[in-house]
């Protein structure tokens, strides 16, 4: 196999994070490499160099196949750019389309439209009862919602910050219920404490789910009243920076570089 | 024609010129000698007991810079920097140069008389002549604006109005009109030779008023007339020191006296309070005030420009800093036995040998120590010092202080800074960045300390400023490291508000902490903590160089160290001028270019800007005491700068921010965004970073 970078994207002061693989050579079968890695995502440089300065291209596998967007592989490509050459990069072109995305320091960050909130809606009993949780534990303030770029995480807000820390969902009902996977998640101030379950697309529990946090700034947008222009996600071992402006929304964090496997 | 000017008539010879006592008899010029020598003394006198009263003040350095004084003295002759209002400076030009011009006339005929050699004959004479006229028509000229300026225009500032200004105006013109109609008296008795004709103001007189009159009349009328002129003129000498005329002779002196051997920013040091046992702290006798700010009261022209800018005054407050200079004078005067300036109410008792019997303390603690005032006083009064003064004397021997002020005191007192936050959480708002703190004991490895401030350490809105900074710092490769909790408040707050020692007890620990860590070079967003690490910490032996975020910036935009972003393109921004960058220290320009220096925005200013900014009022620990009375200092100037229509309003100051920000949310005006400049560049990067850039995007 080729030699390829081991990150961990979303980290708190070089702890924890989202590990992430990054080859920069080309790779004969890019879906059995990511398969055989079996990081949630692996990323593949440079398919189709483009001749414009900070613009790279870049494909992203997961262990099942490659999906068009994701928020963490973006991120830590973007950053590995700047270490590696030293040019920052200022766009990523995956077949999503082309992505705002860059360094500051030992973070990097990526930059996206707002996606749509909205469209299939979900029946709530199914969603808690794949969770295995209360309805009561939900809060009334905000209501279940699909939102995302293409594929739609779906969004179960809760109460209280620990009964998502506690969750325990039936991983088959939840295949059943959800488009991409269910996001739980309880806020306290602009601190969001979340989980990710997603075992239709193979993940039965993402540690850093950067897309999805994108999202739920939109779908807050939408829905909440005191809708925050900034957010902090701490997602199981991640912590997310989240932020949104007239010119979209910003999610990002630190990144570390564990060293060169092969 | 003033005075001598007009005595003489056309010379027996027929030559072109006059006798400087023509028509006089030999009697009335010796009185003339001998009245004009008593008046002097007189004059002479009276200044003299006012000399005594301001060497009642104490020590006061004013010696030195010799070139400066000589500069600003004739800066004062000249009136520069009361050319500084366009129509108060024609008046007051067409005045002035008009009486000078006529009193060195007279001087010049005077010496023209005693000399043996005559100068003032042929074509010399009738250029002589015909200036004096101009000089004259120039002075009542002036004398009627200046009459419509106070009496039918009445423009704010000159709200105070009193018989003393009538008896000037009247003297004046007194002078001035006497004068043409005794040169006319005096053309007629030489039968109006045909070169007189250049007198043409006293030609036209005499012909108009006297020409019908049988010669001997005209000879009487001229003696009378001359005696009248000689008589004005020996009342302008006596009202010279007794009114504020006076300020002829003092402001030019003040102006000398400006320069000073501290920075404008520092306040007037005092000894090491924690070693010395003190009697007395601050002003509150005569004798507590220094020669100079004593000195001050008698060059007041009381023209109330230093209350026109003032934004205690500007918005209610008892405060009127024309009155603290006036009060100040008149408890000197009234303790020290000279006439009080003549406008005193007479009725006016003291209620105690002290300043306080004219002063209340509502109007000492209403001062934000703006510097407003003694930046736009023409003749360079130092009245900010006063009132600071007078606030140490209230603070540390009467503890007559807002309670407001007495909880901050208790949070500087036991945790450091006026917020009454945990030291140990100094250094929370770095998190994220891996800004270096210096531990305890160690040294600065770094080339900078940044000096965050209390502001930026604790408030929630500004450690946005702290973390935009730092950010930027880092951005363009700026080495810097931050004490962390070990930086304690720089104590602009208690100094500002009279209280000295704690000022001290906290200084000295910096003081200590700093040399110890081999502090050079200090970076520091607050205007305040700059202000007092320049100009006040090397009273005590604390001498960095410090420099200001918005110098900084600019100097690391204009090396290309830092582009600024253009994700504020299209935006209008106000800039609000920091009275502690501004004023204390002269810092204008460096804000303004860093905020052009950001890619696509409009650039706008407010009517008060620079030397005339209104202060937000949070200033001289105003930020720590509660607003009472009037209309609020930050509303009022939120409000001015709302009507340019801004989308952001630009500030340079920790407290600015808050005062501002508050002002806008009061006004309901969410959609204007308050930032800092280090907050406008990390906006304009828009980078991402949590907790830097704009508060809601933007
Ligand atoms: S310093 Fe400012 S607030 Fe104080 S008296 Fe002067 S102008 Fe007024
Ligand atoms: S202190 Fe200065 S500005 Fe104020 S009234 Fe007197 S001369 Fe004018």
């Amino acid at each position: 196999m080729a030699s390829w970078y081991d990150l961990r994207v979303f980290c708190t002061e070089g702890l924890g994070g989202n590990p992430l693989a990054v080859f920069t050579e080309p790779v004969e079968d890019m879906r059995a490499t990511a398969a055989a890695i079996g990081y949630s995502e692996t990323v593949f440089l440079g398919g189709e160099p483009s001749s414009r300065a900070g613009v790279r291209t870049a494909r992203i596998f997961t262990p099942e196949g490659e999906i068009p967007f994701a928020g963490h592989p973006i991120v830590g490509a973007a950053w590995l750019f700047e270490e590696l050459a030293g040019n920052p990069v200022n766009r990523l072109v995956v077949p999503y389309g082309e992505i705002e995305a860059w360094r500051v320091g030992d973070r990097a960050y990526l930059r996206s439209e707002p996606p749509e909130v909205g469209g299939a809606s979900d029946d709530p009993f199914s969603v808690v009862e794949a969770l295995r949780a209360d309805p009561a534990d939900l809060t009334p303030r905000l209501p279940i919602a699909r939102c995302g770029h293409g594929a739609r995480w779906t969004f179960v807000p809760f109460a209280e910050p620990q009964r998502v820390l506690e969750l325990e969902p039936d991983f088959d009902m939840v295949k059943g219920v959800a488009e991409v996977g269910l996001y739980c998640f309880a806020m306290r101030g602009d601190e969001v404490t979340s989980r990710c379950f997603a075992p239709s697309v193979g993940i039965a529990e993402d540690p850093g789910t950067g897309s999805a946090a994108l999202a739920l700034m939109a779908y807050l947008a939408r829905f909440s009243r005191r809708s925050p222009s900034e957010l902090t996600v701490n997602q199981t071992e991640c912590r997310i920076d989240v932020s949104m402006n007239e010119r979209g929304i910003v999610i990002g964090g630190e990144v570390v570089l564990d060293g060169v496997r092969s | 024609m003033l005075l001598a000017a007009t005595n003489a008539a056309g010379s027996a010879s027929g030559e072109v010129s006059r006798e400087t006592f023509g028509n006089i008899p030999y009697g009335l010029e010796i009185l003339f000698y001998v009245l004009a020598a008593g008046f002097v003394g007189l004059t002479a006198y009276l200044f003299t007991i006012r000399f005594l009263n301001w060497k009642r003040g104490g020590a006061d350095d004013r010696s030195g810079y010799v070139a400066e004084r000589a500069r600003e003295f004739s800066r004062g002759m000249f009136m520069k920097t009361l050319l500084l209002d366009k129509r108060a400076g024609v008046m007051h030009s067409l005045l002035y140069y008009g009486f000078m011009v006529l009193f060195i006339g007279t001087i010049t005929l005077e010496i023209n008389n005693v000399s043996p050699v005559k100068f003032l004959v042929g074509n010399t004479y009738l250029a002589y002549s015909f200036i004096l006229e101009i000089a004259g028509l120039a002075l009542i000229a002036g004398l009627i604006l200046a009459a419509a300026r106070r009496y039918v225009l009445k423009p704010y500032r000159l709200g105070k109005t009193s018989p003393e200004d009538a008896l000037i105006l009247i003297t004046l013109l007194a002078i001035a009109v006497s004068g043409f109609l005794a040169e006319g008296a005096r053309i007629a008795v030489a039968g109006f030779p045909n070169f007189e004709r250049w007198s043409f103001v006293g030609w036209a007189t005499g012909k108009l008023l006297f020409s019908w009159m049988p010669h001997d009349g005209v000879v009487g009328v001229h003696r009378a007339l001359w005696l009248l002129h000689f008589a004005t003129f020996l009342l302008f000498l006596a009202i010279l020191p007794i009114t504020k005329v006076r300020h002829a002779i003092t402001s030019p002196i003040n102006l000398a006296l400006h320069k000073r051997e501290r920075p404008k920013g520092a306040m007037r040091p005092m000894p090491n309070l924690m070693e010395e046992e003190v009697e007395t702290i601050g002003a509150s006798a005569i004798e507590d005030f220094t020669w100079k700010q004593l000195y001050d009261t008698d060059a007041c022209t009381v023209c109330g420009r230093c209350t026109s800018v003032c934004p205690a005054n500007g918005t209610g407050k008892p405060l009127d800093p024309r009155e603290i200079v006036l009060k100040v004078g008149e408890v000197m005067a009234r303790t020290g036995g000279v006439a009080t300036p003549v406008m005193v109410d007479q009725e006016i008792t003291l209620t105690a040998d002290t300043v306080f019997g004219r002063v209340s303390s509502d109007e000492v603690w209403s001062c934000t120590s703006c510097k407003a005032c003694d930046e736009n006083c023409p003749v360079g009064i130092e009245i900010l010092d006063k009132i600071l003064d007078m606030r140490r004397y209230l603070s540390l021997m009467e503890s007559d202080f807002p309670t407001e002020l007495g909880v901050a005191y208790k949070n500087l007192e036991n945790s450091s800074n006026p917020w009454g936050m945990g030291q140990q959480s100094r250094a929370e708002w770095a998190e994220g960045l891996d800004v270096k703190v210096i531990e305890p004991g160690e040294p600065l490895e770094s080339e900078y300390l940044y000096w965050v401030g209390c502001a930026g350490s604790f408030d929630d809105r500004n450690r946005r400023v702290a973390r935009s900074t730092a950010l930027l710092l880092k951005h363009a490769g700026v080495d810097f490291s931050i004490l962390g909790p070990s930086e304690l408040c720089t104590g602009d707050p208690a100094r500002r508000s009279g209280n000295e020692y704690l000022f001290q007890m906290l200084a000295f620990q910096n003081i200590e902490t700093l040399n110890e860590a081999g502090v050079k070079k200090v970076i520091t967003h607050c205007p305040h903590c700059f202000n007092v690490m320049t100009n006040e910490y090397p009273q005590y032996g604390g001498e960095y160089e410090v420099i200001h975020h918005s110098e900084l910036l600019q100097h690391l935009i204009d090396e290309g160290r830092l582009t600024p972003g253009d994700a504020l393109a299209g935006k209008r921004i106000v800039l609000h001028d920091s009275c502690y960058l501004g004023r204390h220290n002269d810092i204008y320009e460096p804000p303004r270019k860093v905020v052009a220096s950001i890619g696509g925005v409009q650039v706008l200013e407010m009517d008060r800007n620079r030397t005339k900014s209104f202060c937000c009022g949070a200033g001289g620990a105003r930020m720590w005491m509660e607003e009472r009375m009037g209309k609020k200092i930050n509303v009022e100037r939120t409000d001015e700068a709302l009507g340019t229509e801004p989308d952001i309003i630009a500030v340079a100051c920790p407290f600015c921010l808050v005062m501002l920000d508050d002002g806008a949310k009061e006004r309901g005006r969410d959609d204007v965004k308050v930032g800092d400049l280090s907050m406008l560049i990390a906006a304009s990067l828009d980078t991402g970073v949590q907790g830097v850039g704009l508060p809601g995007g933007g």
